[in-house]
């Protein structure tokens, strides 16, 4: 009988396992990115007709007022969005690391926003937002207080979408939290409680250095995401008729999208795009550079 | 055995020369046909039935996409180059930038080879000729009115608006008097409904001939009747006479409920609507008021001869199609008048009025009136019809959002509106 002897390349097999995903990549991420780029340079309308405009898109981005109150849309978003989803996340997670009766129903409660349909929350919280019929104003004039305009005001959409993204994504960060303070090393705790050091004490010079790396991946991800926001925006204040009141709700990726599909700009709106992919690229290589000061990696 | 496997190849055979004949009977018979995209109004599935009905060389398989979506899904349909042969347009200027990206095919020779007669519809030419050539067949005729609701004039004692233009009083400046005179203040009642499109923020402006852009690329803005329109809807909203353009934004409230609510005194909207006025009476939808108890009369204006705005809805043939002659027969039906016949029997105004189309209307309307300003002949001013028209039309909304919403200054509104003009000059290369 004859035995076939198989060669083992453990290099070409890993290869060929990664192919799928790979070449997934390249159709679905990679190439779409180089497209951009080069078509970020023409004055593509979707067409059969392109012509080479050098860097005129980027120069009117530059000076455009819509691309710039965009920008700080997405600055105020960005900031706020990020602080609370990720304070928020580290109370739960503090709370929800004690024993407490009922600690696994609340985690699931409190992580079951970030697996629910971004489009089905954002439906419902218009539903509830609505400034006549809704909820929550017929609860706040119960109470004698003023109902708030929400979403059909520059003053309070804003707001109204953060608080919507805000209550769907912090369950993701304090999950990630709350594995970061289950790897603590219980010992750290009992050296500080030794040297006499109360709640407060151990929070500052325990949990919180040793919390770090786990910080700062949430803070990464928080922010790429907070500057990739859409879908939250487009189905709560009227994506198809242009987005909550006098723009005060559309950030730069919701530009794009007006630009691309409305004003059917697709070059202008790939500049657009690669602008804010340099932004967030040059936030996360600096966050990079700097967690060598605040992020501790020592393991005990 | 060879003798069986004989018998069985003659068998297989026979079959096969028999299907093939079959084939070629049924197909000599069979009708071609072509893909067609619309939104969803119900009356248009109706138009497309009745044509499929009508004859047998050609059959519409209608694609229906939510009214919300059609106009973001029909150009990335477009961009991505899905197989279809005709489309309506939702947006007029959308044309302009379809012509650019030769989406849409050239109509003349079509024309030509089918007979098929323009000159019935030469008050839309500015629609459908760009750049001297044919490129779309109008099927809904374009004009607004004042639709408005007797039972809420009945009960705020206030004469309605055709007294007004039998008296030649039916100025914006009456609308906004009346429309106060109608509402409650306290968003129970409204005096009427001025939907947030770009055509219905500025209408006046739009009467007054206002392009905003020329063809040219120059900025063109009688300040006056710009200003009059944004401080004229200010006013209103302020007094609480019309539902805040924010909240209807907000609440993604149709015109048509709310005027169906029978809490708005009147609706300026366009021919289409008693389309929908009769959905609304067949599906038992009108509340508090019956179907007696609606009527339309013209549009506001403070221009010495009467003049309404809106352009008309059209139909194209994709350039990309492989059955362009059925599409256009499909197109050129929905626009002449056998298709005018079905489009009036639905409740909306065709491109073409012809005798039939006056008699299919009768059973439209609740009164004579209301027929007799439908059907009147009267000057229709269209809204920036070039090719800056998309810009202008998405940025008109956030912009007059600014001024209702904000404590912006006449001049601060100025200064703003000739910005985004300047941008949207620079953008469109």
């Amino acid at each position: 009988m004859r035995r076939l002897l198989i060669k083992h390349d453990s290099v070409r097999d890993v290869l060929i396992f990664l192919l799928p995903s790979f070449l997934g990549f390249c159709i679905f991420i990679l190439f779409p990115i180089i497209a951009s780029v080069g078509l970020s340079f023409t004055n593509y309308r979707g067409g059969k007709t392109i012509a080479f405009v050098g860097l005129k898109n980027y120069l009117i981005a530059f000076h455009s007022s819509g691309f710039q109150e965009a920008f700080w849309v997405t600055l105020t978003f960005v900031v706020f969005t990020v602080f609370f989803q990720i304070v928020l996340g580290l109370v739960f997670a503090l709370i929800l690391n004690q024993k407490i009766v009922g600690r696994s129903f609340f985690r699931g409660i409190i992580f079951l926003p970030v697996v629910l349909s971004t489009i089905a929350i954002s439906l419902a919280f218009m539903l509830i937002f609505n400034p006549q019929k809704g909820p929550v104003n017929n609860f706040l004039m119960s109470i004698g207080f003023d109902p708030l305009a929400w979403l059909a005001s520059p003053k309070t959409s804003l707001m109204t979408v953060i608080i919507v993204t805000v209550w769907r994504q912090f369950g993701y960060y304090m999950v990630l939290l709350l594995c970061g303070l289950q790897t603590i090393n219980p010992t750290l705790y009992e050296a500080a409680e030794i040297d006499g050091a109360d709640s407060v004490r151990k929070f500052r010079h325990v949990t919180l250095p040793m919390l770090t790396p786990i910080l700062f991946l949430c803070i990464i991800l928080a922010l790429i995401q907070a500057f990739q926001v859409f879908d939250q925006i487009f189905v709560l204040t009227g994506g198809q008729q242009g987005g909550g009141p006098a723009g005060s709700t559309t950030t730069l990726v919701f530009d794009i999208y007006l630009n691309a599909f409305n004003n059917w700009q697709m070059g202008y709106s790939c500049a657009e795009a690669i602008i804010l992919l340099i932004i967030i690229l040059v936030i996360t290589v600096i966050q990079y550079k700097r967690q060598q000061k605040w992020v501790t990696y020592d393991i005990i | 055995m060879r003798k069986l496997l004989y018998v069985f190849m003659v068998c297989v055979f026979m079959v096969a020369v028999v299907a093939l004949v079959a084939g070629f009977s049924i197909g000599a018979y069979a009708k071609e046909t072509i893909t067609y995209y619309l939104w969803d109004d119900p009356t248009y599935k109706n138009i497309v039935e009745a044509f499929n009905a009508s004859q047998d060389e050609v059959f519409v398989d209608a694609k229906i996409i939510p009214a919300a979506d059609y106009d973001n899904k029909l150009r990335t349909l477009l961009a991505g180059g899905a197989e279809m042969d005709a489309f309506m347009t939702k947006t007029a200027h959308d044309i302009y930038p379809m012509v650019e990206n030769r989406y849409v095919e050239p109509l003349d020779d079509l024309i030509v080879k089918y007979n098929f007669d323009l000159s019935a519809m030469s008050a839309y030419e500015r629609v459908y000729r760009i750049d001297g050539k044919v490129y779309n067949i109008p099927f809904r005729g374009a004009a607004y009115y004042t639709y408005y609701n007797k039972k809420v004039f009945e009960k705020a004692g206030v004469p309605t608006p055709d007294t007004y233009v039998e008296k030649g009083e039916w100025t914006w400046e009456k609308f906004v008097e009346v429309a106060k005179q109608i509402a409650t203040g306290d968003g129970k009642i409204y005096g009427a409904l001025m939907y947030f499109w770009s055509l219905n923020q500025v209408s006046p402006a739009i009467q007054r001939g206002v392009q905003f852009i020329t063809n040219e690329g120059k900025i063109d803005i009688d300040d006056d009747s710009v200003l009059y329109s944004f401080k004229m809807r200010k006013e209103l909203e302020q007094a609480k006479a019309i539902i805040p353009q924010a909240e209807l934004k907000a609440t993604k409230t149709h015109y048509s409920r709310a005027f169906w609510e029978g809490n708005v005194g009147m609706l300026l909207i366009g021919a289409w609507f008693p389309g929908q006025m009769l959905s609304a009476r067949d599906g038992n939808l009108l509340k508090d008021y019956t179907w007696n108890d609606w009527a339309l009369t013209r549009l506001p204006c403070n221009e010495p001869e009467y003049r309404t705005i809106d352009v008309p809805t059209f139909n194209c043939v994709h350039a990309d199609s492989k059955k362009k002659d059925a599409a256009f027969k499909f197109i050129a039906w929905m626009g002449g008048p056998e298709g005018a016949k079905v489009v009036a029997q639905n409740g909306f105004l065709p491109a073409v009025v012809t005798p039939e189309v006056e008699e299919a209307f009768v059973s439209v309307f609740p009164d004579k009136a209301s027929l007799k300003y439908f059907l009147e002949d009267k000057v229709v001013m269209p809204h920036w019809l070039n090719k800056y028209g998309v810009g202008i039309e998405n940025m008109l909304g956030p912009v007059m959002e600014g001024y209702l919403l904000t404590d912006m200054s006449d001049d601060q509104l100025k200064s703003l509106i000739n910005e985004k003009l300047q941008e949207i000059i620079e953008i469109t290369m």
